[in-house]
């Protein structure tokens, strides 16, 4: 890596105020996990004079449940969030999400909030720096995206709203997505599907930081599935993943709550099979006929028409695990 | 049958200690005092002339010792071919020009994504970055081909100015009369497949150190064919004799799989170069990235044509190859691919034809634990697939017309045959057919397949020398190095077999050092048990003499009465007259040697892989849940270790079929060179599994013994592949992943 | 331990149990990993390097007893941490350099007996980074199942593939560890 400073911050106003004074040359390290291969691999055109540490920020990892729910600090590390008592047993969507996280070492030290704001993983974007030069894709200021007329079997099948297709690679934004998420920043408190954007990613500013996630206690009665599709059981991103939160009474469905991720640049909710679920049976019909509406329009690209047929898939097999 | 005293039990492995407690050196962590770090420029094209480069600002960075770029190469060094001794070239193949496609070129054009530019020696890594960053190159781009059949088309762009056509070599051969084969034939069927490039993926990356000692050149790093290939063409490459290239090994390599083979000297050079310009040690260690990019398995498409009776008799074969090695050519391995072709289908009409033109992707073309034989087999077998279906044969049936047993002449290169020693097969597909309950019954979407391979060896010398030192200890001097396959252990064993002395006394050198050790073949192609220790038993019977020629005055008998065992020298008709190795009181040298012999029998064990997989229609994943190997390793030395290189292979094997792929685009440009986008197996991917050694009699390898290891991979992948094939009733290229494997879907229904 | 002279910031850490202060700008740079650490500074070299970006397992050490990997943790980072690497796990306070009492080899912990006597290695690159996953579930589950011990390990490569032996050594290694 090349050289920069860093700096242990003691409280959040402190970290967002060394990023206000630095204009644009810090930035926040958390886990590392994401950070550190981008900085290793030299892949953006400005380098960080400066991170700023959170992990010494005391509190911020905290994971705590109230009357009305579950709230993570940002810095509450996936592994603790999978293996913690409460989340597995109230929350299990999002201990199972959290524990489907790249590796068990990733997971002890990558947190909740660092997962959210992970940069994505497109191949052209990630192109390493020493072998070659670094692309200067449409998302790092330059005039072209690279996977429309190369290699896009990993990108959106819904589309690029900012004309980059890098699809949001979060296990865990999809399941805090389906179950009604909010978080808080040092700035502002929004729901999580309005957190992300197009891109760059998310709504932060340049000096704003996440601190909190707060998930809503899960309605009486409701059952949730969380899939993820990759081609080794370990390691790999999402090909593509869903969650599904089901209130099931008396046979027919009451809530439906169903997003997928890795399919587009932000987490994607499937409101059409949600509305075609509510008040019916669920039943293999029903499952199959969500799927197909699901992904009705979906616009794949070149290559990646096979993650509209294995999203498809998945959106049946989790409203039938959770019915 | 003969009793051993060491050999043929489990032994434990003599690099265990060392491995568990993390002191086993690897290349990583080798160093020379004031030794400096090397840093490597990569080309942002995939063929580029460079019309200009201007290094003055890196050098002028603090710290920084040398920069080189092609202008620093030693003349000549784009004609030094790196053909190895026995290895036989195609009749019109362009020679084998070792250093040229990947690294520094002399004439400034760079032929694939990610070949070195230019390099900088600096004392800090943060110093040799900075002056990399500041080396301003201009090139030229130039049109670029990726495709080696489009290669061949009039108008491609051309690679080399003295290889017309792109034509490394053209490769054509008749075994029997193919036409009137055809004729005989009821039926006729064609398939075209293509294969992929696997990455090695060794756990160490590629690195070397070197430096110069006045006009001797000192050069540390973990090949596996040091003294065949490494040695001559850097001895070549400064015009010195071999004797002024040391060329040593860490103790042990952090796997190889085929991948530290023929081109490791074209980054080595780089070392070379910038420890001449800097006067100082300098460490090149590529990174995971640059490393992936440094060399894969090689990329084929095959047409494949073959004609069949109704009774299943194939009466002919017909093969179209298209090898694509990037912009490197080296065919004397390749060499093992034609072959093959004449091998993985026995008929007795034969046509085959293998064209292998350079492209501009990136450099491919490496050997890879049992190359060939499953490239051509990949493409075949759907056709033998078809063939079972349509005819209702039984596919094992089928497969066995195919199967080569002891004493069967087997075609081995153009125009030559050898005698298969011995075979197991037959006793290895009884058991697995049970193993794997062959015609029983299968779960929902589950399928089930078989493959088999019987494998290439190469054929190289080695050396060996014993000494027997004065406290009755003994040292045992190869060229070996252990690259994770337990050739210490192995070889420490048949050496205390042979010579009749325990295997605690003795000591085997760690690691090649081309200055002090004796040549050897190197660790490939599964050639270290058979070979060197047939050199072992060679230099054992020699040390038994001299040792017996001795002991036989002190013993007062004749040095034939003599018997040696268990380090013990007696009197056979006498046993109580007998004396410790170490009473023999003068130390003594013995060698022996290995010249392989085309006219010999040849060891080679055929190795049956069955599998069960499931089959998820719905989203194309494809799961193996069962997996049974069958390995003729003749005599297994060390059973467990056999055990082990079988279910390693098999692991290569997996993903072999299923999830490894090194992609490149359109612009040549490789886009997942990162083990979290190259799919290697985990230990959640690698199923229920059993292995099975077959111990077929053989009189020609050292105790018995043949290859166990890299041939594994092939039978895997071709059982997966075929369980697919099952499932679909077409072939699917691998990898076969769901993308692949919907698509075929959709096509079928 | 040498004079400090200098009000450098230091970081302080605990490598299988002894205590190292690394002044910062000197020894570890904010940029250095704690690969980088233990193997160029502290010349503890059993930790390995395979990628550099958390795909491969080969650099794992334990952090406060579990498993990270030390090419994407930064040194600075570590303050007050207590790391264990492979050195760690052998107890060499039994060695003699005669090997009169005692032995020259020390005593092997458990798991590393047990990847012997299983044959659970080939080449040895991810059998550090492999033990020391394996030991950090050994303490957090001493009688794993084996879906637990591949769950475990499932973020440590092995090239070679002898993963079943491996899923066999840590399972004799438990069974060692509780009769102890």
């Amino acid at each position: 890596m090349k050289p920069f400073q860093h700096v242990n911050a003691s409280t959040t106003d402190e970290a967002a105020s060394l990023l206000h004074k630095s204009r644009g040359k810090a930035k926040l390290i958390a886990g590392g996990t994401d950070l550190l291969g981008i900085l290793t691999d030299d892949i953006l055109p400005a380098y960080p004079r400066t991170l700023v540490n959170l992990k010494t920020i005391p509190g911020l990892d905290s994971i705590k449940e109230d009357s009305k729910g579950l709230r993570i600090g940002a810095l509450a590390k996936l592994s603790d969030i999978a293996g913690h008592p409460v989340i597995k047993d109230r929350y299990p969507m999002i201990a199972r999400a959290a524990g489907s996280v790249a590796m068990p070492q990733v997971r002890n030290m990558g947190t909740i909030g660092g997962n959210l704001c992970q940069d994505n993983r497109c191949w052209y974007y990630r192109y390493p720096n020493h072998l070659g030069g670094r692309l200067i894709c449409l998302r790092k200021g330059g005039t072209i995206c690279y996977t429309l007329t190369r290699d896009n079997r990993l990108d959106s099948i819904f589309g690029g709203p900012e004309g980059c297709f890098a699809v949001c690679p979060s296990d865990i934004a999809t399941s805090l997505v389906a179950m009604g998420a909010t978080v808080t920043t040092t700035r502002r408190a929004v729901a999580l599907q309005d957190f992300f954007t197009p891109s760059p990613g998310t709504i932060l500013d340049a000096d704003e930081i996440l601190t909190e996630i707060q998930v809503p206690r899960p309605r009486e009665g409701s059952r949730s599935a969380y899939l993820k599709f990759r081609l080794r059981k370990s390691i790999d991103f999402a090909m593509v993943n869903v969650a599904c939160v089901l209130t099931v009474e008396g046979g027919l469905c009451r809530e439906a709550s169903i997003v997928l991720g890795a399919v587009a640049p932000t987490p994607w909710r499937a409101k059409g099979a949600e509305d075609v679920l509510r008040g019916r049976l669920v039943d293999d019909a029903a499952a199959e006929e969500a799927g197909q509406i699901a992904l009705a329009n979906a616009t794949p690209l070149t290559m990646n028409k096979y993650k509209v047929a294995i999203a498809r898939v998945l959106v049946k097999r989790a409203i039938l695990a959770s019915a | 049958m003969t009793k051993f005293h060491y050999i043929g039990k489990p032994i434990k492995r003599l690099d265990g200690f060392d491995k568990v407690t993390g002191t086993a050196k690897f290349m990583q962590d080798m160093e020379v005092p004031g030794m400096l770090t090397g840093k490597i420029l990569y080309s942002p094209h995939a063929h580029a002339r460079i019309k200009r480069i201007i290094t003055d600002k890196a050098e002028r960075v603090p710290g920084v010792a040398a920069v080189v770029t092609h202008n620093d190469l030693p003349p000549g060094i784009d004609e030094i071919s790196g053909l190895e001794p026995g290895m036989v070239l195609p009749p019109t193949a362009v020679p084998p020009y070792l250093f040229r496609g990947w690294g520094l070129q002399p004439d400034a054009i760079v032929r694939c994504m990610g070949s070195p530019v230019a390099a900088v020696a600096a004392n800090t890594e943060e110093a040799a970055t900075e002056a990399l960053g500041l080396i301003e190159v201009e090139y030229e781009p130039l049109p670029a081909v990726f495709d080696a059949e489009e290669a061949l088309k009039p108008g491609a762009p051309q690679l080399y100015p003295d290889v017309p056509g792109n034509i490394v070599f053209d490769w054509k051969q008749e075994m029997g009369n193919v036409e009137n084969g055809f004729k005989e034939a009821d039926l006729v069927f064609e398939e075209v497949g293509e294969t992929q490039p696997q990455s090695h993926l060794t756990p160490d990356t590629r690195g070397a150190i070197a430096w110069w000692e006045g006009e001797r050149l000192v050069i540390c790093t973990a090949t596996m064919s040091a003294y065949p290939s490494l040695l001559p063409a850097m001895a070549a490459a400064f015009k010195l004799p071999e004797s002024k290239v040391k060329i040593y090994g860490p103790p042990y390599m952090g796997g190889s799989y085929g991948g530290r083979a023929f081109n490791e000297a074209c980054f080595v050079l780089v070392a070379v170069l910038l420890a001449r310009k800097a006067g100082r040690p300098v460490r090149v260690k590529l990174t995971r990235e640059e490393d992936m990019l440094a060399l894969t398995r090689c990329s084929t498409r095959l047409h494949a044509k073959i004609g069949v009776k109704r009774d299943g008799t194939i009466t002919a074969v017909e093969y179209r190859a298209f090898l694509n090695p990037g912009p490197w050519f080296y065919p004397p391995w390749v060499n093992r691919y034609f072959t093959h072709l004449f091998k993985v289908i026995k008929c007795d009409n034969i046509k085959a034809r293998a064209t292998l033109a350079p492209t501009n992707i990136p450099f491919s073309g490496g050997p890879f634990r049992g190359f060939a034989y499953m490239e051509a087999f990949l493409v075949a077998q759907p056709i033998l697939k078809r063939i079972s279906q349509q005819l209702g044969i039984d596919y094992l049936k089928l497969l066995q017309q195919s199967f080569w047993r002891t004493g069967d002449k087997v075609p081995n290169g153009p125009g030559r045959y050898s005698v298969l020693s011995s075979s197991g097969i037959d006793e290895a597909i009884e058991k697995g057919r049970q193993l794997i309950d062959w015609d029983g019954p299968t779960g929902p979407d589950e399928y089930i397949g078989a493959g088999y391979c019987l494998p290439g060896s190469a054929q190289f010398p080695s050396n060996v020398i014993l000494r027997l030192n004065r406290d009755g200890s003994i040292q045992l001097e190869t060229g070996v190095i252990e690259i994770g396959a337990g050739q210490y252990t192995t070889l420490t064993y048949m050496a205390a077999e042979a010579i009749g002395a325990p295997p605690e006394v003795i000591n085997m050198t760690r690691s090649f050092d081309t200055e002090t050790q004796p040549w050897d073949g190197g660790q490939r192609s599964e050639r270290t048990t058979y070979s060197t220790g047939l050199a072992i038993v060679e230099a054992a019977k020699e040390l038994r003499q001299k040792i017996f020629n001795v002991a036989s005055k002190k013993l007062g008998a004749k040095a034939d009465e003599l018997e040696l065992e268990e380090g013990v020298v007696f009197v056979k008709a006498d046993p109580a007259k007998k004396m410790p190795l170490s009473a023999v009181g003068l130390p003594i040298v013995a060698t022996g040697a290995f010249v392989p012999d085309p006219e010999r029998p040849w060891a080679s064990g055929p190795v049956v892989s069955f599998v069960r997989v499931t089959v998820d229609k719905e989203t194309g994943q494809v799961t193996p849940t069962k997996l049974v190997i069958l390995n003729d390793v003749g005599r297994a030395i060390n059973p467990p270790v056999v055990h082990t290189q079988n279910m390693g292979t098999l692991s290569a094997g997996i993903g072999y079929a299923l999830t490894e792929e090194v992609i490149w685009d359109s612009d040549g440009r490789v886009l997942n060179a990162n083990p979290q986008f190259y799919h290697t197996p985990t230990i959640l991917d690698v199923p229920d599994f059993h292995s099975e050694i077959i111990e077929p009699v053989d009189q020609i390898g050292p105790f018995g013994a043949k290859g166990a290891g890299e041939k594994v991979l092939t039978p895997t992948a071709l059982a997966i592949s075929a369980a697919v094939y099952n499932a679909l009733k077409t072939n699917v290229n691998t990898p076969i992943t769901p993308d692949k494997l919907l698509k075929a879907l959709r096509k079928t229904e | 331990m040498k004079q400090r002279t200098s009000r450098r910031p230091t970081v302080n850490l605990v490598i299988n149990g002894n205590p190292q202060v690394l002044e910062v700008g000197v020894e570890v740079q904010p940029w250095h990993t704690l690969n980088y650490t233990l193997r160029e500074v502290l010349s503890l070299k059993g930790t390995k390097v395979g990628c550099s970006h958390g795909g491969c397992g080969s650099c794992t050490v334990l952090r406060e007893g579990k498993p990270i990997l030390s090419c994407t943790t930064l040194t600075i980072e570590c303050n007050g941490a207590s790391i264990m690497t492979i050195e760690g796990l052998r107890d060499t306070s039994v060695m003699t350099a005669g090997g009169m009492r005692g032995t020259t080899t020390g005593n092997l912990h458990p798991l590393q007996q047990a990847f012997i006597d299983n044959y659970a290695f080939e080449c040895g690159m991810c059998t550090s980074g492999m033990i020391l996953s394996a030991e950090a579930l050994l303490n957090s589950n001493p009688d794993p199942t084996e879906d637990d011990i591949k769950e475990a390990l499932s973020g440590n490569l092995c090239r070679c593939g002898v993963y079943p032996n491996i899923v066999k050594a840590v399972h004799e290694a438990a069974k060692v560890k509780k009769n102890d």
